[in-house]
């Protein structure tokens, strides 16, 4: 008999979880009785601390309150609050409301994918900057309106925001 | 006295509507609940008036009371569900359900089996058992008003052994209940919500890394083609079907096999199967038919003519084998018998050795379970285990020792799963595969098996208050260390029954010392019934019909002919005349002067023996490949050309009738156990010598073969496992 089995999934478990994040999580999980009642108030403790639900950390939390991570994941995605994608540093949201349409927002969202080579939604590989856009942010006098890392501005252009990309990159808004 | 649909029906306490309708043979459309599952409420196609009661409720939810007047239709309660179809059905593929030739085509176009994407009845695998399609039927819909919904998932064809198409999931949650509740394993789970919903597992990850054991319990409960048997859902639809037991490992799941020819088709769960209760495992699931319809099957007997094996007649062959085995003392003549032949095949080999070569020597090849089955006889009067498997449902504590219960006895969790959510403890002694932990409360990983259990005994016998063991039993203790372990443990026995399962990791240490440890441990929290051995095939019947395992020896004398059913039997170098029964070719034909082709479980005829000692039926499905024959046939006519009497036999039950007669063997079912001694036996002192693990380096020896190598899906989860390479 083989008991290979025991290292099965090693690759599982160690879903290259950091020591830190283990520590982050082993406070949270302090907090809590280990009981199914608490899953969402930890959920959101940990959405709290690191921004969204990794699968680390529904590994780990898996393993504390003995629910599987499939089902806990399950229960996570019924809220539309989590979030299960570690957030980009910086986030840049064109408005695509009616006004700033008009205005050529449409042009702004364009350069914006094609310079990042991702689409609306999507963030890049380096997780520095996300694109998004919305349908109107209320302040249509100022259209086209860009959010840039929570930040609502107006009058945009493609090359304004082509250096305002540029400078995100570098690291200084 | 209840009335459903105007007639009188006797009132039973404890059903739901649905229960009682369905024994009154008034059919109710149901999506969403099943006799195993709890209720689930979620389909509300079930739908009934009741007298008094407000609303239509459901009834697979509603308890019944006496004086119920239920009606199972009416027009409301007929719009209503017809309503309901048509929203599931608008994302649904649903174009043949409502298709104005439908009977037609059904007569004479039958399934594209060819088709990747199932896009209407016409062209889906499971059409016969569908239960949409029954419903639809019932509630005659022929027109779908809503715009469709197709959701166009990605099919998950990459899997091992089952394929999902979730575009034809009607969100019934059978599948995710029987997955967390009655297997305790969770893999997979409703994600999002409204009109998102869908079953999956966390991330999207694969199903071999969400947990998945490939039980395929989902695929049996699965109303719809969601979830499908990649292997066999495109075979003829079955010509025969019959009842017949799995014999991969010892727990003695009852199956439902279809075959045809010399093929056998399909294998699911026998819903009423005593041991098992309607589930199985990968192995016994899905790897029937790829197991026994794979290459290599021995098709011819065996000849080895100027050192080649030469097909030939049985006669000659026969003829051969009885010559070589005959030129030998029978004291020279060794026959070793492989756990997975039929109780009849194992009688009439005893049979054999005592009448025809008295003075030969028979072995069991197992050496986990010949150590178990001989220590459990000289502990308790009796081989085997020293309960049924309700042990385990009834325990307080579970112990579980040295096994792994995700490649062998699997379907064990089940019972180790309901017993948990009752509140049972579950302690695991040695190495636990991942995925165990939701299931094990305690894990305690060395494999000193000895130490903690003989730790444990000392511990409880000095703590117990008026110990009514003898002095020297205390005595016997006294080699044995207190630790840590052993007081947490005893901490956590102490005072409820207690249910112990030995497996084959006890070789690592010594087992026969574990063992006693193991039965006194029982002794002592009473719990007489709780020895469970996780023993192979049909070990358990073979001790029960030919005595096996014989009293050790301390170095048995070589041999020098052998006559064994296993390829994977061990037979010295130096061995001078080799008859081989096998059904797989294997490397040990390389040294075989005969090959005899038996049979395998699917073409066999007899009784096999589960690790309960629950006596069950094996009725063939397929016809034995060329030439091969039932293994108890050979034994019987290779007897007769011995010159052996009394070995003339037209079926394998007059086989069974005469062994029901000559051995404790008595019928069909559980054999009854109740002259077990139940008393303290003293302990050996420990030695410290270092033992061999087993030499036995297969996953899962099946006669001469390895499943794993002969089923490439259950070598691809098995390499994920880390099992094999
Ligand atoms: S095969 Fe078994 S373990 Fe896998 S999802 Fe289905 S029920 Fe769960
Ligand atoms: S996959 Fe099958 S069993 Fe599971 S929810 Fe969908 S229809 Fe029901
Ligand atoms: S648990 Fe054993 S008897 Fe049951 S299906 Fe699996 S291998 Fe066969
Ligand atoms: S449309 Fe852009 S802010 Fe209103
Ligand atoms: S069967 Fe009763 S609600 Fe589904």
């Amino acid at each position: 008999m083989k008991h290979a089995h025991q290292n099965q999934c090693l690759d599982r478990t160690e879903r290259n979880c950091s020591e830190d994040t283990a520590k982050k999580l082993s406070t949270i999980f302090l907090k809590y009785r280990k009981d199914k009642d608490d899953l969402l108030s930890i959920l959101q403790d940990i959405q709290d601390e690191f921004g969204y639900l990794s699968e680390e950390a529904i590994h780990l939390l898996s393993k504390e309150i003995r629910i599987s991570e499939n089902e806990i994941y399950g229960v996570a995605t019924f809220y539309a609050i989590f979030r299960f994608e570690k957030p980009a540093e910086h986030r840049i949201t064109v408005c695509m409301g009616t006004a700033c349409y008009v205005n050529g927002a449409d042009k702004i969202l364009d350069e914006a994918e094609q310079k990042l080579g991702i689409k609306t939604g999507q963030t890049t590989e380096d997780g520095k900057i996300s694109i998004g856009h919305v349908f109107c942010n209320g302040c249509c006098g100022h259209a086209p309106v860009v959010v840039v890392d929570n930040e609502v501005s107006g009058g945009w252009t493609p090359t304004k925001l082509d250096k305002t990309i540029d400078k995100l990159k570098e690291g200084s808004p | 006295m209840i009335t459903i649909n105007g007639k009188q029906y006797p009132f039973k306490a404890g059903q739901t509507v649905l229960e009682a309708a369905t024994a009154a043979g008034v059919y109710i459309p149901t999506l969403c609940s099943h006799p195993h599952l709890t209720a689930f409420g979620a389909c509300r196609l079930c739908l009934v008036q009741i007298d008094n009661v407000r609303g239509l409720p459901t009834a697979c939810t509603i308890p019944l009371t006496d004086g119920m007047n239920i009606r199972t239709e009416s027009e409301d309660i007929q719009r209503l569900r017809r309503e309901i179809m048509l929203l599931m059905l608008s994302e649904h593929p649903y174009s043949c359900l409502v298709c104005k030739d439908k009977d037609l085509c059904v007569k004479y176009n039958s399934c594209t089996t060819k088709a990747g994407k199932i896009t209407g009845c016409n062209l889906c695998s499971w059409k016969e058992g569908c239960e949409v399609r029954k419903v639809v039927d019932y509630l005659k819909i022929d027109e779908i008003t809503y715009p469709i919904h197709y959701h166009d998932y990605p099919l998950k064809r990459e899997e091992p052994f089952i394929d999902r198409d979730y575009n034809l999931c009607v969100l019934c949650g059978r599948c995710v209940r029987v997955c967390e509740d009655i297997r305790g394993i969770g893999a997979i789970a409703f994600l999002n919500r409204g009109h998102k919903t869908r079953v999956g597992t966390a991330f999207d990850m694969s199903n071999v890394e969400a947990g998945c054991v490939f039980c395929g319990a989902c695929l049996d409960e699965c109303p719809t083609a969601a979830l499908t048997g990649r292997a066999t859902k495109w075979l003829a639809k079955t010509e025969k079907r019959t009842k017949t037991t799995c014999n991969f490992c010892g727990v003695g799941c009852a199956m439902v096999v279809e075959g045809r020819r010399s093929t056998v088709m399909r294998a699911q769960a026998d819903l009423e199967g005593p041991a098992n209760k309607g589930q199985a495992c990968v192995l016994g699931r899905f790897c029937i038919p790829s197991f026994f319809n794979a290459i290599g099957r021995l098709r011819y007997p065996l000849v080895r003519k100027d050192g080649v094996l030469t097909p030939v007649q049985w006669e000659e062959a026969l003829k051969a084998a009885a010559d070589g085995l005959k030129a030998h003392d029978p004291g020279d003549v060794r026959i070793i018998i492989s756990p997975q032949v039929t109780n009849e095949t194992a009688y009439l080999l005893s049979r054999m050795s005592r009448e025809v070569l008295p003075g030969s020597i028979m072995e069991l090849d197992s050496a986990f379970d010949t150590v178990a089955l001989r220590s459990s006889r000289e502990l308790l009067g009796n081989a085997g285990s020293s309960g049924s498997l309700v042990a385990i449902n009834n325990a307080g504590t579970i112990l579980i020792v040295g096994a792994d219960l995700h490649l062998d006895h699997s379907v064990l969790r089940v019972r180790i799963n309901a017993a948990h959510k009752r509140g049972a403890k579950v302690i695991w002694l040695g190495p636990m595969p991942q995925g165990e932990d939701r299931l094990v409360d305690y894990h305690y990983p060395g494999t000193d098996y000895l130490d903690k259990l003989a730790g444990l005994l000392r511990k409880m016998a000095h703590d117990a208050h008026n110990f009514e063991g003898s002095n020297e039993f205390l005595e016997s203790l006294v080699g044995f260390k207190d630790s840590k372990e052993s007081t947490e443990l005893a901490k956590l026995i102490r005072g409820k029954s207690l249910c112990i399962l030995l497996g084959k990791g006890v070789l690592m240490d010594q087992p026969e010392a574990v063992f006693t440890a193991a039965y006194n441990l029982l002794v002592l929290t009473r719990s007489p019934r709780g020895l469970i051995l996780l023993l192979e095939s049909n070990s358990q019947g073979i001790s029960d019909v030919s005595g096996l395992p014989t009293a050790a020896l301390e170095s048995p004398p070589a041999a020098k002919a052998y006559y064994v059913t296993s390829g994977n039997a061990y037979v010295p170098k130096e061995a001078d005349f080799l008859v081989l029964q096998d059904i797989f070719e294997s490397p040990l034909m390389e040294r075989a002067d005969v090959v005899l082709p038996g049979t395998g479980m699917p073409e066999d005829a007899g009784t096999i023996t589960s690790l309960e000692g629950r006596v069950q039926a094996l009725d063939p499905i397929a016809l034995a490949p060329g030439m091969s024959k039932q293994d108890w046939l050979i034994v019987a006519k290779l007897a007769i050309q011995m010159g052996g009497a009394g070995f003339a036999y037209d079926t394998a039950g007059q086989v069974t009738e005469e062994m029901f007669k000559a051995t404790k063997v008595k019928s069909l079912g559980l054999i009854a156990k109740d002259s077990y001694a139940f008393k303290l036996h003293t302990m050996e002192q420990p030695q410290r010598t270092a033992h061999s693990s087993p030499t036995n380096k297969n996953v899962h020896g099946h006669r001469g073969a390895d499943i794993v190598y002969k089923v490439d899906d259950l070598r691809r989860l098995y390499k994920y496992w880390g099992v094999v390479e």
